[in-house]
């Protein structure tokens, strides 16, 4: 996959710096051409949701994903996401994103299916777009 | 002698079912010490129970219950007072198992003396209190120990998370600003920040070192390698560095992820931080081999070297060489200190101005 087969991205992620950064570096490297933002993943779960129930047009082709936010973390947005995303026609690519060297995080990350990579903050568009290369 | 505790006298309990044992008990020593007396047992733990005495005397035999008896009820609900049991001369394999055990502390003959019986008591209570500080000092440094694993925790995931915004700002400013002034004080904000980034993740290392139990897992480098990696480029940023890496593993092999991944990183860190001043980028190779026995890595670097006189002290905690990139200097003890938790080993061998290999062992525990 190339950077400009990227269509939709969604950033879920409560620091607004880092929303500001993610969606500058998808700009600058041409990743996406449509970014939406979310500070929660409860509200980024409603809008996965609705787009489905309306026929997947505006589901996002890579999902960028922090794993430490308060209320819902980026771990329990996957264990509500679960079964909906196996039902989904066109499957996001999730990538979660940490700033700790947690390895319990990496392990677990490891562990889900839906979970493509976890990478490291701050975030680089380089590994992104070598990590969508591989695909 | 007076009962450290605001000032109060030590607190005696004497059980003896000899009524006139206790009285005489209670007339030589209650002006100096907070006497109690009991004839039975029960009344005995209703007195430890209220008056909480430092120090409990009784007699061995009894109608009901031996002396030695009731110390082992006793000291199973209230182990702190020192227990000594006064005795005549029989019973002896009795009292010897008693004191074997640690039931009672000491014995005292019948029929007792006067000085006998209080250099017993302050005795005791030296013991008494010396415990009493000890476990003050065990609970002081369980909770410092707590207190410094909370801190380490919040260091870990609430430094780190504003330290990696700020370098995520300055990658997103060096392509939107184009004044070389404002570009020139971005590559000094980024090299300062790094340098921030590398002291947290050091402290995170050495803590993770420290405290972390072993684990045992089976691994494969080919994958610890692409973790290192992630982190030592992230680390990075737009430096320019090659890092070659070769990785022979066959077998299976069992060792410490965490530990080999430390290890990893923060030889390869070393490495790319020590290139020469003149050289444009800095060349690394990373050589693994895994057999059934070890793994051996190495770290070679091409950059500016280790001065011989200082080859002997760059595993010492806190050494600094002159060199200004040299950093907090806990890099390469933690390497060390990671090794040796291991049961493994390291090497170095280095020519100022040509390059540094550094060659570790690794036991696999399959």
């Amino acid at each position: 996959m190339k950077p400009n087969d990227v269509k939709l991205v969604m950033l879920v992620d409560d620091s607004y710096t880092d929303r500001f950064i993610h969606r500058k570096l998808l700009e600058i490297y041409s990743v996406g051409t449509e970014i939406i933002e979310y500070p929660g993943a409860r509200e980024a779960i409603d809008y996965l949701m609705k787009v489905k129930d309306e026929g997947e047009d505006k589901m996002p082709d890579i999902i960028l994903l922090d794993v430490l936010m308060p209320e819902m973390n980026g771990f329990d947005f996957l264990v509500s996401l679960q079964d909906a995303y196996e039902k989904f026609k066109k499957k996001p690519l999730i990538y979660m994103l940490s700033s700790t060297d947690d390895e319990s995080d990496l392990k677990r990350a490891r562990s889900i299916k839906m979970v493509k990579k976890l990478l490291r903050k701050p975030f680089s568009p380089e590994t992104l777009i070598k990590a969508l290369s591989e695909l | 002698m007076i009962s450290e505790e605001k000032n109060q006298k030590i607190r005696v309990l004497y059980l003896d079912d000899e009524e006139n044992n206790l009285r005489s008990f209670m007339a030589a020593f209650r002006r100096e010490y907070d006497v109690h007396t009991a004839n039975t047992s029960e009344k005995a733990f209703e007195i430890v129970k209220s008056v909480k005495p430092h120090v409990i005397f009784s007699d061995q035999r009894m109608p009901v219950t031996t002396g030695v008896e009731f110390f082992n009820a006793i000291r199973q609900i209230f182990p702190e007072p020192v227990r000594i049991l006064v005795t005549g001369y029989t019973d002896v394999n009795d009292i010897i198992d008693a004191i074997n055990k640690g039931h009672i502390h000491r014995y005292i003959t019948k029929p007792w003396s006067e000085p006998e019986i209080k250099v017993a008591i302050d005795n005791a209570y030296d013991l008494y209190s010396t415990r009493k500080a000890l476990d003050k000092k065990v609970e002081e440094l369980e909770k410092s120990n707590h207190e410094l694993s909370r801190f380490i925790y919040s260091a870990s995931h609430d430094l780190r998370a504003p330290v990696a915004s700020a370098l995520g700002l300055m990658r997103v400013a060096r392509h939107e600003v184009t004044d070389p002034t404002a570009i020139e004080y971005f590559d000094k904000l980024e090299y300062t920040t790094k340098e921030l980034d590398t002291f947290v993740s050091n402290i995170i290392d050495y803590y993770k070192n420290s405290k972390q139990k072993e684990v045992m897992e089976e691994l494969s480098f080919e994958n610890i390698m692409d973790d290192v990696l992630e982190i030592v480029k992230s680390h990075l940023g737009s430096a320019n560095t090659m890092i070659d890496t070769e990785i022979k593993q066959e077998n299976k092999f069992k060792g410490d992820p965490y530990r080999v991944k430390i290890i990893l990183s923060q030889l390869i860190s070393n490495a790319v931080k020590f290139k020469k001043e003149d050289q444009e980028s800095a060349r690394i190779s990373v050589r693994i081999t895994a057999d059934l026995d070890e793994a051996r890595v190495e770290v070679e670097d091409n950059g500016v070297g280790i001065l011989k006189e200082h080859m002997h002290k760059v595993f010492q905690i806190f050494f600094k060489s002159n060199d200004s990139r040299s950093g907090s200097g806990i890099g390469l003890y933690i390497v060390k200190e990671a090794l040796d938790k291991m049961g493994g080993s390291i090497a170095v061998d280095s020519k100022p101005g040509d390059g540094t290999l550094f060659s570790i062992k690794i036991p696999n525990r399959l």
